[in-house]
């Protein structure tokens, strides 16, 4: 066990009018080594959720515990959670600020005080993960590159602080089709490469669901569901009442199965979609 | 971290009481009157019965109290500051006390919570408008109000298109400000320690995000507003047109009448 939420609810603005309960009494564990996928419509409590998990957001009421000890108790070691657990937020590339990207990416080393030399060796290598050439980029202003470039930058930013648990909000918001493959991919490398950690924010079930080995679905500040993909999406009807879809090839499936054909419905992403009709369409000419 | 989220000095809340319904313009002129009363009063008397009428429309607003209140605490270090300076700065009447070459005479300390009742009476009267008034009505009033300006040039409805939009940005600006900054702490930036150098100078990563952002907002609003056709004030029609009510004509009456009789009881 490596993270863990015990009965946490948050509530902003208390004892106005504008009081939201963004979270009510949420219980999960993420364990180390996992790809984790947080779904859940816009105002779920997602982003809510997430922002506890490096103390950016204390909880109203429970506990968040990084490795048996209790997030925000101690302040002086808030810095210590940060370097271990990075968040990059949706939209990451508005944070970027500095005159070159290499000095943009330094600041999070720089920050945990590091010597120049490990600083350089870490911005390469965070650059080199997000496929940035140092020496091609490194001295260019942020503000100069493409939109995609700019992402990949405030992600290396992130990867910079070598955390061990790697939290993405909404990465592929804002991307054309090509970069949010490229984005996934990446996020997937990192994972099984690098050993990452990684906690995935998104709306949506086709950017997830091929790359998550669990699942965990949240509609008004609660966990509805929580599981592998596949025992997820069994739900579909609890799903759809959730304002969520299935990925596009499993609804297919789902459809081919209600007419009768013999066709597996754990199935994600257009490839396997592909080999399951295949296979189906060789079973009924036989 | 949602510092930002606490700031409700002015803020809008929704509701249908008699202060809401009122016509803006009408609530604009009643506010001047208070704030001239505010200013006329001379005596404890005249502002307890001031307190009495502001605590009577406060609950007619029907606004929460304690949200009220809340709203008004950054206003604390500001009566604090005021409070202290006339203490100790003002002189005449009787010496109270004294410290080495400190000390508090009755004037200081007459004219230091005099002072600090006017602030009082100003803000809230202030803000029982801004709290009671949506931002769009709020210019619109003005903007009818200052519509005899125009004669001299001054330009009425760009100064209330610029509110409005400024109103409008504000919580947006807030909201983005907050992420950024949280986004910042995630790679370890701190804000909150240090001397006011060093502060200042960790607020950079902060500000270049945030003027990016906002340039680039504000350009696509320009463009935005374009694509429209929009092109100022002249012939523009509303969306919510301006109606006067008896009530409000009552409302403005009240409020000179009020003003009236503290000038002639001079209290």
């Amino acid at each position: 066990m490596l993270l863990k939420l015990e009965n946490v609810s948050h509530v902003y603005m208390p004892g106005t009018p504008f009081e939201v309960a963004a979270m009510k009494n949420i219980n999960l564990e993420i364990q180390s080594g996992e790809l984790l996928a947080i779904i859940g419509e816009t105002g779920s409590g997602k982003s809510t959720l997430v922002q506890h998990l490096n103390g950016l957001l204390k909880p109203t009421s429970g506990k968040v515990i990084l490795d048996g000890r209790e997030i925000g108790k101690d302040k002086a070691e808030l810095t210590a959670v940060r370097r271990r657990v990075g968040l990059l937020f949706q939209f990451p590339e508005q944070q970027l600020f500095e005159e070159t990207v290499y000095a943009d990416v330094a600041f999070g080393p720089r920050n945990l005080a590091l010597p120049e030399e490990e600083i350089k060796n870490r911005v390469a290598k965070a650059l080199q993960l997000v496929g940035l050439d140092l020496a091609e980029f490194g001295e260019r202003s942020p503000f100069s590159l493409s939109g995609g470039q700019m992402r990949r930058v405030a992600m290396a930013g992130v990867l910079a602080m070598e955390p061990e648990i790697l939290i993405l909000d909404e990465p592929t918001a804002g991307l054309d089709p090509q970069g949010k493959a490229d984005l996934l991919q990446k996020v997937v490398s990192l994972h099984r490469q690098q050993g990452l950690t990684v906690i995935l924010v998104s709306h949506s079930m086709d950017d997830v669901a091929r790359v998550a080995s669990r699942l965990v679905v949240m509609a008004d500040g609660e966990i509805r569901l929580t599981g592998t993909p596949t025992e997820v999406f069994t739900d579909k009807e609890q799903l759809e009442e959730m304002g969520l879809s299935l990925p596009q090839m499993t609804l297919l499936m789902h459809r081919l199965h209600c007419l009768g054909k013999d066709v597996p419905t754990d199935i994600f992403t257009v490839d396997q979609a592909k080999e399951a009709v295949l296979a189906m369409l060789r079973g009924e000419k036989q | 971290m949602s510092m930002f989220k606490s700031i409700t000095i002015g803020q809008y809340v929704p509701g249908d009481s008699l202060l809401h319904k009122l016509d803006a313009r009408a609530k604009f002129i009643a506010l001047i009157l208070l704030i001239i009363t505010v200013f006329t009063i001379r005596s404890f008397t005249g502002y307890l019965v001031l307190a009495a009428v502001v605590f009577t429309l406060l609950k007619t607003s029907r606004l929460p109290l304690p949200y009220f209140f809340r709203g008004l605490r950054p206003v604390f270090y500001i009566l604090m500051f005021t409070v202290i300076v006339h203490f100790f700065m003002t002189k005449g009447g009787q010496t109270w006390f004294r410290i080495g070459f400190l000390s508090i005479d009755s004037y200081g300390v007459y004219l230091g919570v005099f002072m600090a009742l006017r602030i009082i009476f100003l803000v809230v009267a202030t803000s029982l408008l801004t709290l009671t008034t949506s931002p769009i009505a709020l210019t619109d009033g003005l903007e009818y109000l200052m519509k005899p300006l125009k004669r001299i040039g001054v330009p009425s409805h760009e100064i209330a298109m610029m509110m409005t939009i400024a109103l409008r940005f504000i919580p947006t600006l807030m909201e983005e400000a907050e992420k950024i900054m949280k986004a910042q702490m995630a790679r370890g930036a701190d804000f909150e320690s240090g001397n006011i150098f060093r502060r200042a100078k960790n607020m950079i990563p902060l500000l270049v995000p945030l003027f990016v952002s906002a340039f680039r907002r504000a350009d696509d609003l320009a463009i935005a507003m374009e694509s429209r056709c929009y092109r100022g004030g002249e012939g523009r029609t509303r969306l919510r047109e301006l109606s006067a009510a008896p009530r409000d004509y009552y409302a403005i009456l009240l409020s000179a009448l009020f003003l009236t009789t503290f000038i002639l009881l001079k209290i």
